[in-house]
């Protein structure tokens, strides 16, 4: 039978570490896209 | 019983009485330096196996925001019920202890792979076991997210393997059919430090040195899971099938030296 052991926090960091570093969070993306329809941005450009 | 016979302790060999003064200054001897050549027999090679011990792992098999362990306590049920999957036996290593393992037949790398339906969910394996000479030793796989697909191959050389460690920082068991298995990477058994100490490399009696890949030893010292394989590796151009036979003729330079041998101590 397998064992299954949750992971410590340092366990965590060194994981993403090791794969390349954690996804975006969804809450990050949303605001992007927010950003994206914003009309200032364009009248900067 | 074989005799044996150790023929010196010496650094440096030489032979010959041949003298010319400025290479006697040099090398404080006469005649020639002579270097200490050995042959490596691997022999008939198994097939390379992707899924050789972990066959298509899925689901609840895999990690949600943990680690799984598996040992050879699991052979027989799924994900390692795959016929190839060699049979778990107690082997005693280089410390004393008996262990259960799935023993390869060759030191060999193992590879991982995995699916995914849209994009894989970023896994870690940990596989630990030992080497040609019960070593005990640790690999860290690390299987990127992203894609439908993504594999990882090993560095090091297995001989023996005692359990395998997934891990996942979120709910991985959307990933379809992970396997481990072994590849066609042979772990040298004395420390090989370059390429340049192959002198040959033949497959069934061809030679194929040219079309090798030979990778050195990795001095990192101290080793850790992420490091290459203490003595190298050689991965002879013709794919094995269980009957091809290989071997290679080297050159081991500090033969007088425990890590000379056999490397830095594993990880």
């Amino acid at each position: 039978m397998a064992t299954r052991r949750p992971l410590t926090p340092e366990e965590i960091d060194a994981f993403w570490a090791s794969v390349g570093g954690e996804p975006a969070k969804k809450p990050a993306k949303t605001t992007k896209k927010s950003a994206e329809g914003d009309g200032e941005t364009g009248t900067e450009e | 019983m074989a005799s044996k016979h150790t023929i010196t302790y010496a650094d440096e060999i030489f032979i010959g009485r041949g003298f010319f003064a400025p290479m006697v200054a040099e090398h404080g001897k006469s005649g020639i330096p002579i270097r200490g050549l050995t042959k490596v027999n691997f022999g008939a090679v198994e097939t390379l196996d992707a899924d050789g011990i972990v066959s298509s792992a899925t689901g609840a098999e895999l990690p949600n925001a943990e680690t799984v362990t598996y040992t050879t306590a699991d052979d027989g049920t799924s994900p390692f019920d795959n016929v190839a999957t060699p049979a778990p036996a107690d082997v005693v290593m280089a410390d004393g202890a008996s262990y259960s393992v799935w023993t390869l037949d060759v030191a060999r790398n193992v590879t991982a792979a995995v699916g995914h339906s849209s994009a894989v969910v970023a896994m870690t394996v940990l596989v630990t076991g030992f080497d040609q000479w019960g070593q005990r030793m640790s690999e860290l796989l690390t299987l990127t997210a992203g894609s439908t697909s993504k594999t990882a191959a090993g560095k090091k050389a297995f001989k023996h393997i005692l359990s395998i460690s997934i891990t996942a920082a979120t709910n991985a068991e959307s990933n379809t059919g992970f396997n481990l298995g072994w590849g066609d990477v042979l772990g040298m058994p004395y420390r090989l430090d370059g390429a340049s100490d192959v002198l040959s490399a033949f497959c069934d009696g061809t030679m194929e040195l040219a079309s090798c890949t030979i990778v050195a030893a990795d001095a990192t010292d101290p080793a850790t899971t992420t490091t290459g394989d203490p003595r190298g590796t050689i991965d002879f151009n013709t794919a094995s099938n269980g009957t091809r036979v290989y071997a290679a003729w080297i050159h081991v330079a500090d033969p007088n030296d425990t890590d000379g041998l056999r490397g830095v101590a594993q990880a």
